[in-house]
């Protein structure tokens, strides 16, 4: 509950920041009142603005923002309102068009004004930004340059709609609401400069070491980093931070990974990483001894926020990696709640961490339950997917008390969420974290 | 359950924000901004021995509704027009009547890239304020002389509720200016 009151708290802070500066611009002097729809498709322009604006401070990464919700949470209010914004921004025109359809004059870049002007280039923004974002698999964008178009776009969608608004002029008549639009749009925009230079320039006070690279089985390295001159970093299991190798760390390019390893160590970290990509796939050939910064921790995916008698942890492959964070956490505590781990793979040479599994399972009530999708011919365990009949089979019979973990494929996550849902496991006792944020 | 959450907070945020632009413009279209104006405006209304105040009022609603595009001082900016001509389109015949047509029901034509918006929200008193008030500055007044009879209020009700477009009021400009004549 106490997560309750500052996360309802940033909402309505959210709609106060959205609502203000529209209400302030009813301050004398005031234009006359002009119809209906004119006016409303003016409000929509003013809300759809600043709530583009507040995407900034969404995506900052501020921690005292994120932590009630969860940063993955964060980043699906980002997109939807985002979206939601775009919508009603497209829908400002074209009432307006509609209501006096002699203003499509206006739509003409070489007719029209320096307000229409401007309002049309941050439009066209943001309708790319719309399209690189859904379709950015489809389109093949790298994630890099998608990243970087995206930051580029956004800036110059806030900054042209804020001209088209002061040059319009007509609500922002005197200096002091000009001021307070301009004002909120800066410092809103410029939430992006803490994130990219302000943290960066601290993290090049806490960077970290590679002291080891471990190979895992199934194509996975354990990347072991170690704290350069400082005390390390505090995180819960299941947690993940961003991490960049080399380089400055006033880079782009940055992947979240979840930390494998105990949360009782701050001092040396590790996270483990499956060859998949561009970038994982360089993790095996990094030297010991690079330099690296992390950015976290981050991420609500953790045991320690939903305290249980006992749980449940359901992975898929790379998927692993957070639970066997809580594993070690929880021997190093010499926790004894009861533990099942269901673990899925494709096949018994490729399960990464299976002897690190069976040490574990000395320290812990741990009991594991493989699930191979092609096993060789004398496996005697599970096979196939993870299907309900294979959950029934496994479940302890007080399920109600337990909490469920899951990570893994998106099909495989959706697949077992449902299942659950269908055995009466309550909604609130499932936990589900994404490798993918965007 | 978080995420679960986090989508009926996104469906309440959308619903409030459309809301409270539905809500904004039927508080601006209604006039309700601090006071009720059409109340305020009677205070202006001419009454026995005590004529139309239209100055304080029309450079007001000047400031408030047209300067955005006129500019301040009429001159005009980028695809808006300077205010220096409203005098000869006054004197022209017919053109008392197509000056209030211009602002009831806007103008669009091939002369300028943005259209001029209809005004007819403006009520008939803060109308009449600010046609006089163009007709008395921007240089227009050289135009006129002593015997000029500047417009009343109850000029403008007759002419509401026309059938005319911004297309419309273009082709009564045509037929009232001179050709070779701007
Ligand atoms: C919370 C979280 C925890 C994760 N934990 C682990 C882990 O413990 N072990 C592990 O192996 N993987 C983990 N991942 C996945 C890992 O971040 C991606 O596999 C990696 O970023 C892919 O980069 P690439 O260049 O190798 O792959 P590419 O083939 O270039 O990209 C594949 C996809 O990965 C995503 N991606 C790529 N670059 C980034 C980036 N910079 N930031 C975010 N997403 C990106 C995009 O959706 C892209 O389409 C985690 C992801 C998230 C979100
Ligand atoms: C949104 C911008 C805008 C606003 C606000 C605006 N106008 Fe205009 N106005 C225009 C444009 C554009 C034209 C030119 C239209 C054309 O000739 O195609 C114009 C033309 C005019 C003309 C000249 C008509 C003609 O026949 O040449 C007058 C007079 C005028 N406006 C007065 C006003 C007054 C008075 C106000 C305030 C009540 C006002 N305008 C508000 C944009 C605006």
């Amino acid at each position: 509950m106490n997560r309750m009151i500052p996360g309802v708290f940033w909402i309505a802070l959210f709609l106060a920041v959205v609502l203000l500066p529209v209400t302030e611009m009813l301050v004398s002097p005031v234009p006359s009142g002009r119809p209906f729809w004119l006016e409303a498709s003016v409000g929509l322009g003013f809300f759809g603005l600043t709530q583009i604006a507040v995407q900034f401070v969404l995506i900052a990464r501020f921690k005292s923002v994120t932590a009630p919700y969860g940063i993955d949470v964060i980043l699906q209010f980002h997109r939807q309102l985002a979206i939601i914004a775009i919508a009603v921004l497209v829908f400002h025109p074209l009432i307006i068009v509609i209501d006096n359809p002699s203003r499509l004059k206006l739509l003409n870049p070489l007719g029209g004004n320096w307000a229409s002007r401007c309002a049309l280039v941050s439009l066209l923004a943001l309708l790319a930004i719309a399209a690189t974002s859904i379709y950015r698999e489809r389109l093949r964008l790298n994630y890099e340059h998608w990243r970087l178009s995206h930051l580029l776009l956004g800036v110059v969608a806030v900054v042209f709609a804020q001209l088209h608004v002061s040059l319009a002029g007509l609500y922002t008549n005197n200096g002091w609401k000009q001021a307070i639009w301009v004002g909120m749009a800066v410092a809103m925009v410029g939430a992006v400069l803490y994130l990219r230079v302000l943290k960066p320039a601290w993290q090049r006070g806490n960077r970290w070491r590679v002291t080891e690279v471990r190979a895992e089985r199934g194509d996975t390295w354990t990347l072991v980093l170690e704290p350069v001159e400082h005390p390390g970093l505090a995180f819960l299991p299941g947690q993940f931070a961003w991490l960049k190798l080399a380089g400055s760390p006033f880079t782009l390019e940055e992947h979240p990974f979840s930390f494998s390893s105990s949360a009782q160590r701050q001092d040396r970290v590790e996270f483990s990483i499956k060859a998949l990509g561009d970038f994982t796939s360089t993790i095996k050939d990094v030297p010991v001894g690079t330099l690296a910064s992390l950015d976290g921790p981050h991420g609500a995916f953790c045991i320690d926020r939903y305290p249980a008698v006992g749980y449940l942890f359901i992975a898929g492959g790379v998927g692993i990696t957070p639970m066997m964070s809580f594993m070690h956490t929880m021997a190093d505590r010499r926790d004894p709640r009861p533990v099942l781990l269901l673990y899925a793979d494709r096949d018994w040479g490729g399960v990464a961490f299976r002897e690190e599994l069976a040490g574990l399972q000395d320290q812990l009530d741990l009991q594991v339950v493989y699930v191979l999708q092609e096993p060789p011919g004398d496996w005697q365990g599970e096979q196939g997917m993870i299907t309900p009949e294979l959950l029934r089979k496994h479940l302890p019979k007080e399920l109600i008390l337990r909490n469920f973990f899951i990570c893994g494929p998106p099909p495989m996550m959706e697949a077992v969420q449902t299942a659950l849902l269908e055995m009466g496991v309550r909604q609130e006792f499932i936990h589900m974290e994404r490798f993918n944020l965007a | 359950m978080r995420h679960f959450l986090a989508n009926i907070a996104t469906y309440t945020i959308a619903i409030f924000l459309i809301s409270a632009a539905a809500l904004f413009g039927w508080g601006r279209s209604a006039q309700l901004v601090i006071s009720d104006e059409p109340t305020v405006l009677q205070r202006f209304a001419p009454a026995p021995g005590h004529p139309f105040e239209w100055t304080a009022l029309g450079e007001k609603g000047y400031r408030r509704n047209c300067q955005s595009c006129h500019g301040p001082e009429g001159r005009g900016w980028d695809q808006y027009p300077k205010l220096d001509h409203t005098a000869s389109l006054f004197l022209a015949a017919g053109g008392r009547e197509y000056l209030i047509d211009v602002h009831l029901y806007g103008l669009t034509s091939a002369r300028w890239g943005a259209p001029m918006p209809p005004m007819a929200h403006l009520h008939d008193l803060e109308l009449t304020a600010v046609l006089n008030h163009v007709l008395t500055h921007f240089g227009n007044d050289q135009r006129l002389d002593d015997r000029t009879v500047l417009y009343e209020p109850e000029e403008i009700g007759p002419r509401r509720g026309q059938e005319l477009s911004p297309w419309g009021v273009e082709k009564r400009r045509q037929e009232i200016v001179l050709p070779g004549r701007q």
